[in-house]
């Protein structure tokens, strides 16, 4: 086995912690070239530099070493074990270094091809009262630079052939909730990041971009508008330090021809509106796509696909930016626009925004509705206003505070912050969603303790249509919005997806399985059972003529609950890598 | 009362077993390194979690060494500094899984949980029966109002989110005409409802009655007024054991009762929050 000895290396230098001799640096960083904004816009095939690789969020390699043909000779490259904190990492490399940030902001530098250690950088943990607040989702590489958004609501800049801190920004304040989830990314030349953890003690979140010498804000856009601001009437009244949510828990996309950024928003809080004193306000810009000017970060567009929410059906996950033909298909597309000239081609924001697993198509410049269908069982948003530019959440569901009501998906989603990947091979987004319902109960009061707003109680159950099958890995026509292929099974989809220029598509669920399926018909060439359930985001790289694919695991499986026959051990973080045998 | 080494020893012993024996209920998923699962021998006290930043903390206090007294033991106080510091919240800022933690390596129960019921706590909580119940009570700028209805109706009034006074006051607005209800004006903590009273944003508004103890409370800038037909809820103030705790549990439960019969419990109130008090009509 060409890789038994790295293996063993890795795993040394990761649990021993042993520091890695400088001659093995410099050796590391020989063919270091800074990251620029050309680089970002076109990356090499071999790179991965941001969160799902490029600014359209695809999630897309275009690296074909390993493809239908040869996938089932996939071995294990190295592996190394993880930090145990909350595991949502995405591996980024560059040059033949992999950056990995993991949970709590805990980053290490290895070789790429052997996962041999070059340095570390341990952030101080605080005690922050939102256990998920340590979730790191990406960090992003620019010039000499390593860029996180942390758990404590910091921007910081980190020399990438050190670890050591360049510059640190703080942004937010962690003693009342505000930490970063989404990471940071670098658009214009800017870096941009969205705050989250805008729970009940603390009101509206927002959007920021810096200066990448200094951190240095240069512009900063709340989700939720103040006072004389347009949308403050959608919040009837209710005083600016009450109008809580709106956080931005995922990194932005970007459209540099347009130059526009687009975000998603969440929900408001508290998420009934009889508790949170809204009336029938459509409460913006929770729930919304806002795209932003990426200079003045001044709000150009929003679309908010579900108005004057209850649920906890967020919308603030990622937006994939595609230049496609526009036709969607009747009788197969649920809400398509009447104004739509079929077959125009257009830059359009599209992908699964938001829990209730809808894919949701938007027109880049304008934020136009063009068409939107559920990939998921869903009975939360009934109808699309394209003249008012929202998606109408269901009045029967909006039932008073302590009255239960059956609500699809359920808080947890259809699909959550794991993500869907484009393929431009097949104009298609495969998307990890699953069916899961809830009973669902507005909350009379906050309960005693709790860091967590308490708004509602929750009992989740699988879709009874769904005989028994949690997940639904739906493969979608990004211009018909059918669907290519579907692969039902009993085991949810908690993981994100990746897919490669060999025509892969790679996921995993929440039996611990990591599965390759061919992106034209999802049939399953390869599968390989790992430690724990596949979480963080799967990314694919080159170093020296190899294609390796790299997948964080560990965590709970998100749905395991709902199929109490699979069990298997909480934790296990470690980062799989894989790739053909040599020859 | 007397204390006896027999009879605590006979207390201790019984919980130990008790424990022993409770039946198994869902836990919180937390890492083996956050918990001591050694047994915490305390001698002769019940160590009690306490959030000193409650504003019913003195009470909390007197109320668990009086409760303590009753079973012939000492109280011993473990405080609870949670990371959230925002004053005002009527509720402990810490999570569930700290509650578990705490109730795991620090104290035997958690005074001060108010008593919900509708499956708002986990299966692994179980609580005592209520050792106070104290009111919402309405609040004006002193010289302006005596009663609720005096408040013109194109003028807000203020409540707290998602506390039961809450509930109940947007429940009674929607009761009233639409041309009769006030404006309900919610904010985050009774804080930011004094503050907003005081400043003349809102007329009037709705807070707990122990937040008036609070030392920066000007009592001269802040009058209680009366809400004729609307009755304000109260709060039920109960302790939080884990459900393993059954027997420690029905030990408290039998001295609340006791101390309730006898009127201590009332009293201890009117002794520990004179200041409150002395602002009642």
């Amino acid at each position: 086995m060409r890789y038994r000895g790295l293996l063993k290396l890795a795993v040394f230098g990761a649990i021993a912690g042993t520091p890695i001799a400088a001659t093995a640096q410099t050796t590391a960083f020989d063919n270091w070239t800074p990251v620029t904004d050309e680089m970002l816009a076109n990356p090499a095939d071999g790179d991965w530099l941001m969160w799902r690789r490029n600014y359209g969020n695809w999630g897309y390699s275009p690296l074909d070493q390993v493809n239908a043909d040869n996938v089932d000779d996939l071995n294990l490259a190295w592996a190394v074990t993880l930090d145990p904190a909350s595991n949502e990492m995405t591996p980024l490399v560059h040059d033949g270094v992999m950056f990995m940030v993991q949970g709590c902001d805990f980053t290490q530098a290895v070789d790429a091809t052997n996962g041999a250690l070059l340095w570390e950088y341990r952030r101080d943990v605080v005690d922050h009262a939102a256990g998920l607040a340590c979730g790191n989702r990406n960090p992003v590489l620019y010039g000499d630079k390593l860029y996180i958004a942390t758990h404590d609501a910091f921007l910081i800049a980190l020399d990438v052939r050190t670890g050591e801190v360049v510059w640190e920004q703080q942004v937010g304040d962690w003693t009342i909730g505000h930490h970063y989830s989404g990471g940071p990314q670098i658009f214009g030349g800017k870096l941009i990041a969205g705050m989250s953890g805008c729970y009940y003690i603390n009101s509206r979140c927002w959007i920021s971009a810096h200066d990448t010498e200094t951190g240095e804000e240069l512009w900063r856009t709340y989700t939720i508008p103040g006072p004389g601001e347009f949308g403050d009437e959608t919040w009837n009244g209710v005083p600016l330090e009450a109008r809580y949510g709106g956080s931005a828990w995922n990194a932005g996309a970007y459209a540099p021809e347009l130059g526009l950024i687009y975000y998603g928003v969440a929900v408001p809080i508290p998420w009934g509106s009889p508790q949170r004193g809204t009336g029938d306000g459509d409460v913006l810009y929770t729930n919304s796509t806002i795209a932003i000017d990426e200079d003045t970060g001044e709000i150009v567009w929003y679309f908010q696909h579900m108005a004057n929410e209850y649920w906890d059906l967020d919308h603030p996950f990622a937006r994939m930016v595609v230049d496609t033909a526009v036709a969607p298909t009747a009788g197969e597309v649920q809400w398509i626009a009447d104004d739509l000239t079929p077959g125009e081609t257009r830059t359009v924001v599209t992908g699964i925004p938001g829990k209730t697993g809808i894919v949701w198509t938007l027109d880049a410049a304008t934020g136009d509705f063009l068409w939107a269908t559920p990939t998921n069982y869903q009975n939360a948003m009934v109808d699309v206003e394209p003249e008012n530019r929202r998606g109408i959440s269901n009045p029967e569901l909006m039932v008073p505070i302590g009255v239960e009501t059956f609500v699809c998906p359920s808080a947890g989603g259809g699909i959550n912050w794991q993500s869907p990947a484009y393929s431009p091979q097949t104009n298609a987004i495969y998307a990890p969603v699953n069916n899961v319902c809830n009973f669902y109960t507005l909350n009379e009061v906050t309960p005693t303790i709790g860091a967590h707003h308490g708004s509602a109680r929750t009992r989740a159950v699988i879709w009874e249509g769904a005989n028994g099958n949690v997940g639904a890995f739906t493969a979608v026509s990004v211009e018909t919005g059918e669907f290519l292929w579907q692969h039902i099974q009993r085991a949810g989809f908690g993981s994100s997806v990746l897919t490669t220029g060999g025509g892969l598509v790679v996921t995993g669920d929440d039996a611990n399985l990591l599965r390759v399926y061919r992106a034209t018909d999802g049939e399953i060439l390869w599968e390989q059972r790992v430690s724990a359930s596949l979480r963080g985001y799967p990314m694919t790289y080159e170093v020296d003529g190899t294609q390796y694919i790299a997948f964080p695991v560990g965590g709970n499986g998100r749905y395991r609950a709902r199929t109490p026959e699979i069990r298997f051990p909480s934790g296990g973080n470690m980062l799989y890598v894989f790739a053909l045998p040599e020859g | 009362m007397n204390r006896t080494t027999m009879a605590l020893g006979a207390v201790l012993a019984l919980v130990m077993i008790a424990r022993g024996a409770a039946p198994a209920v869902a836990q919180p998923e937390i890492g083996p390194e956050f918990l001591d699962r050694t047994n915490r021998l305390d001698g002769e006290a019940i160590t009690f979690c306490i959030y000193p930043q409650a504003p019913s903390a003195p009470l909390d206090r007197a109320a668990a060494e009086l409760i303590a007294e009753a079973l012939f033991l000492d109280a011993a106080f473990f405080d609870i500094q949670p990371t959230i510091r925002v004053t005002g919240l009527d509720g402990i800022p810490i999570s569930e899984d700290e509650v578990f933690i705490f109730l795991t390596n620090n104290c035997d129960a958690l005074l001060g949980m108010e008593l919900l019921t509708g499956g708002v706590y986990p299966e692994w909580l179980t609580f005592t029966a209520a050792y106070a119940s104290i009111p919402y009570v309405a609040i004006a700028r002193a010289g302006t109002y005596a009663d609720l209805f005096e408040v013109p109706r194109d003028r807000p009034i203020a409540t707290q989110s998602m506390t039961s006074v809450d509930g109940t006051v947007t429940a009674f607005f929607r009761t009233l005409p639409a041309d009769q209800a006030w404006r309900r004006f919610p904010l985050p903590t009774s804080n930011s409802v004094l503050t907003r009273v005081l400043d003349g944003t809102v007329d009037a508004g709705f807070i707990w009655e122990p937040w008036l103890q609070q030392p920066y409370v000007d009592p001269a800038q802040i009058t209680l007024i009366s809400t004729g037909s609307l009755t304000l809820p109260t709060r039920n103030l109960g302790m939080a054991l884990q459900s393993v705790d059954n027997f420690l549990r029905t030990l408290i439960d039998e001295a609340i009762a006791d101390l309730t019969a006898g009127g201590e419990l009332a009293q201890l109130y009117l002794d520990v929050m004179p200041d409150v008090l002395r602002r009642n009509p």
